[in-house]
């Protein structure tokens, strides 16, 4: 006699389901064989099936008629609120729009990312710094800058250089009419400059 | 969704939602007509209902149970992508809320409403309090299982679903799903046998 039916044989035998599926244990032909021989699978299946059988003369009370109307009802209030769902995401729905945007990200992050990379390489952090400037802004720099060595005394001049006492010494040795002449200088070179 | 998005999507104004399959009502619902889902809601509300009744018992909850089946499904159509039939996935819906509600279900009573009416000019009342005890016993019986095996047993004996249905819904293997009906078997003849 073969081996005994294994529980998943036993519940397809009761279930009038034997040898549908595919990956059965053994051949269903094989398990009815041996049903037929043993009183202990047959005993079984036999509890087995008369226990579907109680089952499934379970039935269920149908609600009244009117219940449906109703039910559908409260469906229709719940969902009120609810905004309904779009065309399966906007990825499916528009695929030809969809790409084209992830198309103009990608390029514009490129565009972005070199340009910075091109800026890290050329450009020192002062220079970063002074890029954000406007020319009306380098324009009032100028003009301080101009009225200050206007303003400058010999003092002032070797207080501000003290820490360069080579060319503090030099701009203190100029006359009165050098010094002028030196800060005419500057104001030109500055108003080329400009 | 506005009605030029909604002919946009592919929604067709003018069939009639009451001949149309489910495939095209879940169009015509995901491409902006809402009365679509009426017509999906009207179609399958009673086997929904039905099978909340097998899960819980009594018409309360499960007219409860079956509303919010259809919100999740009125909020997550579309999403829906035909890879199954409407009713499937509406049972994995079904499925899924009732396991979820199971773990706060109230207190094990039987309710009036799920009383059935007996002739008693054909059935002898012994007869009928036999009946109607034995069923208690085997709704009280089917109420105690573990949650995946009641599924698998309601979806294979009341709504006569294959194994790899039944898998499908629950999402594991044919066999993982043979091997819980037979276990849910055992147990109820052990449970109804005490």
């Amino acid at each position: 006699m073969t081996t005994h039916l294994s529980p998943d044989e036993l519940a397809a035998a009761a279930d009038g389901t034997a040898g549908r599926s595919a990956n059965a244990h053994r051949d269903p032909s094989a398990a009815t064989a041996h049903l037929d021989q043993c009183p202990a699978c047959r005993a079984a299946v036999s509890e087995l099936t008369a226990l579907l059988t109680a089952l499934k003369s379970e039935t269920v009370p149908e609600p009244s008629p009117l219940f449906w109307d109703h039910f559908s009802a409260r469906v229709r209030e719940a969902t009120a609120q609810v905004t309904p769902p779009e065309r399966r995401g906007w990825m499916f729905g528009q695929p030809v729009l969809a790409l084209g945007a992830v198309a103009a990200v990608a390029l514009i992050l490129l565009v972005w990312s070199s340009s910075a990379r091109d800026r890290a390489v050329s450009a020192p952090p002062a220079m970063a710094t002074t890029a954000t400037e406007t020319p009306a802004d380098a324009e009032v720099a100028w003009q301080a800058m101009s009225e200050m060595a206007a303003a400058m005394t010999a003092d002032d001049v070797r207080s501000a250089t003290a820490s360069a006492p080579e060319r503090a010494s030099v701009l203190s040795e100029l006359s009165d009419d050098e010094r002028a002449a030196f800060v005419e200088l500057l104001k030109r070179e500055i108003g080329e400059a400009q | 969704m506005t009605p030029p998005e909604a002919r946009a999507a592919g929604a067709d104004d003018s069939i009639a939602l009451d001949e149309a399959d489910d495939r095209a009502l879940v169009d015509a619902f995901v491409g902006g007509r809402r009365e679509a889902f009426d017509e999906i809601v009207r179609r399958h509300r009673r086997h929904v209902y039905l099978l909340c009744f097998r899960f819980v018992s009594n018409h309360e909850d499960a007219s409860d149970l079956a509303q919010d089946v259809f919100v999740r499904a009125f909020k997550g159509l579309g999403r829906f992508k035909h890879e199954s039939s409407l009713g499937t996935w509406l049972y994995r819906i079904t499925v899924n809320t009732c396991l979820n509600r199971a773990a706060v279900r109230r207190p094990e009573t039987e309710p009036v409403d799920a009383k059935e009416y007996v002739d008693a000019r054909v059935v002898s009342p012994i007869d009928a309090a036999v009946r109607q005890e034995s069923r208690a016993a085997v709704r009280h019986a089917i109420r105690k299982l573990p949650p995946r095996q009641r599924a698998t047993l309601i979806l294979r004996i009341y709504q006569e679903l294959s194994h790899e249905e039944i898998a499908r819904i629950l999402g594991g293997t044919v066999g993982a799903a043979k091997t819980n009906f037979f276990h849910a078997l055992g147990n109820l003849r052990r449970l109804l046998s005490a």
